[in-house]
């Protein structure tokens, strides 16, 4: 599905005192199957943009497209839209709220109205691509481990079989291991289901890692659109809004102007590791 | 939806009336709510109505924030209105079928709307105006001698704190839950009034679990800093009467005074 945000405007509580431009005139395209980082401050109107793209929140100015179609039209079925665009929130573990982590898992597919056995097959499936054993089925998910919650609680968006997969900080205070391996996961889904992915996360050194093209929203504003490298080489741009590159990029490039190396450019670990091992064997 | 409810917010703005002690606001509402109720005359409602009408202009919120207050009640009011014209005895002024509107019930509905809508919005005018702490500071100050009948002020005073710090934090988390549901394919809005209650419980659950989870965390945190109740706790902001607090007194004594002279 291909997404287009064309001008969209939202304001919270208009004509009252707590008045507050959340989104000004956000423009942009999303191709089917692109992989998207959304990186921006606190109150940048990140999570404001990304409740716009399933329609839980309707913009009060502009329009916004799937594959063409206006979805404020009247006629626009938005239960469809809900099932096409999967949102994980933030801390997504709290909304878990059923006896057993199966039950919980097949509310999404329940919700759409497909049948026992199709809705049992989804939550295996969902529990399976988040890595969740099936001997914790029955198990209660208030009985599971902090990164387990989250996992049950991603496989319950996932039971949807969404077209693209919207996720608040999937890794949000994980520990290092499991951040990995939450974020090695949204990438391997993507791969297998061949699905949009649109990250919001507060961490460069994620977004660098995993994501095609980066969003950098401030102040409500679409800020930066482009590719890793492209987005990353604004960095004083960057800073002024309160946020930054990779720590590695500032590394290779503290080493590149001390004559060390001659690359730049460098944003993820892996490609750091190369051109210092090739260095290193060199000498 | 669930942020339309205005009554029991707090507006902030820099009036004389946000700057009063939350003591005298109290009182004066006090005085306001037993001079709405004792007067059933026109003449009697009249200074109450003058009152309420400096207070909302002297204090700068705007009219259609605290009309949106009277929302809650709508339906309250709309149900006594209906109940007192229809069924006060009288001299009967429209009938018909089983349906008599008579004069006195006329005029009780018309006093009775008129009560209630003030009422609303004078305690609303409390509010608005007011913070929470202060106005559990105000209240714990105020009921302060109950504590010789072994009343403990200071910890209704505090779970009453608490509570109010709570509301909006719980109806925030209300709307992510329900956000995150919806996204999950819940529907909140189609259906009976059974459907509809059942669509709750993937809300209320979790709210429910988060509600325990903060008040755990909120009373570790609380003994972690040492509170050990009222004894010996002494306040970073004491309220102190100032001038205008004085002479707001003065006003609301003469107000009440004043009211043994309406006919």
């Amino acid at each position: 599905m291909s997404i287009t945000f064309d001008k969209v405007e939202h304001v919270y509580g208009k004509g009252t005192s707590f008045e507050k431009m959340a989104l000004k005139n956000v423009s942009f395209h999303i191709r089917d199957g692109e992989f998207i980082g959304i990186i921006g401050h606190t109150g940048s109107g990140k999570s404001t943009l990304i409740q716009h793209m399933n329609g839980l929140l309707k913009c009060t100015g502009g329009n916004i497209y799937y594959d063409g179609k206006d979805i404020s039209d009247r006629e626009y079925d938005r239960k469809t839209l809900r099932q096409n665009v999967g949102i994980v929130f933030q801390y997504p573990e709290h909304q878990l709220f059923e006896a057993t982590v199966g039950k919980d898992v097949a509310f999404g597919p329940g919700n759409l109205g497909l049948p026992d056995l199709q809705a049992d097959l989804r939550t295996y499936e969902a529990l399976k691509s988040v890595g969740i054993d099936d001997s914790l089925l029955d198990v209660s998910p208030f009985d599971l481990s902090g990164g387990q919650k989250r996992r049950v609680a991603i496989a319950g968006v996932l039971a949807m079989k969404p077209k693209v997969l919207i996720l608040d900080e999937p890794a949000a205070g994980l520990d290092p291991v499991g951040r990995r391996d939450i974020l090695e996961m949204i990438a391997r889904i993507r791969r297998e289901e061949n699905i949009t992915v649109v990250l919001v996360s507060h961490s460069m050194e994620d977004v660098a890692e995993y994501v095609d093209r980066i969003m950098v929203m401030n102040d409500g504003a679409l800020a930066m659109d482009g590719t890793v490298e492209e987005v990353f080489a604004r960095k004083e741009e960057l800073e002024e809004m309160g946020l930054s590159v990779p720590q590695i990029t500032l590394l290779m490039q503290d080493l590149k102007d001390d004559g060390l190396i001659d690359e730049t450019g460098i944003y993820t670990m892996d490609e750091a590791v190369r051109i210092l091992s090739q260095r290193l064997l060199k000498r | 939806m669930i942020r339309d409810i205005t009554i029991g917010q707090y507006y902030p703005s820099e009036s004389v009336i946000h700057r009063l002690d939350a003591r005298v606001k109290f009182i004066a509402t006090i005085a306001y709510v037993i001079a709405i109720f004792l007067f059933d005359t026109f003449w009697g409602f009249l200074p109450a109505a003058v009152w309420l009408l400096t207070i909302i202009i002297v204090s700068g919120i705007p009219f259609r924030f605290i009309l949106k207050g009277l929302k809650a009640v709508l339906f309250l009011l709309l149900f006594l209105v209906i109940f007192n014209a229809l069924m006060t005895p009288g001299e009967v002024l429209v009938q018909w079928w089983i349906f008599k509107i008579t004069d006195k019930g006329l005029t009780n509905a018309g006093f009775m709307a008129l009560r209630l809508s003030m009422l609303v919005i004078g305690s609303g005018m409390m509010t608005y105006t007011t913070t929470p702490s202060q106005l559990t500071s105000g209240m714990e100050s105020l009921f302060k001698p109950l504590g010789i009948f072994k009343v403990p002020v200071h910890e209704v005073a505090m779970m009453m704190s608490i509570a109010l710090r709570f509301i909006p934090i719980l109806l925030e988390e209300t709307d992510k839950i329900m956000k995150a549901q919806q996204a999950r394919g819940a529907d909140f809005e189609s259906g009976n009034i059974f459907r509809r209650a059942k669509a709750l419980i993937p809300v209320l659950v979790p709210l429910f679990v988060s509600a325990f989870r903060r008040a755990g965390e909120l009373a570790e945190a609380m003994e972690a800093r040492c509170y050990h109740g009222g004894k010996g706790r002494t306040k970073l902001h004491p309220l102190k009467f100032a001038a205008r607090d004085y002479i707001s007194l003065a006003l609301i004594i003469g107000f009440v005074v004043g009211m043994g002279f309406v006919p």
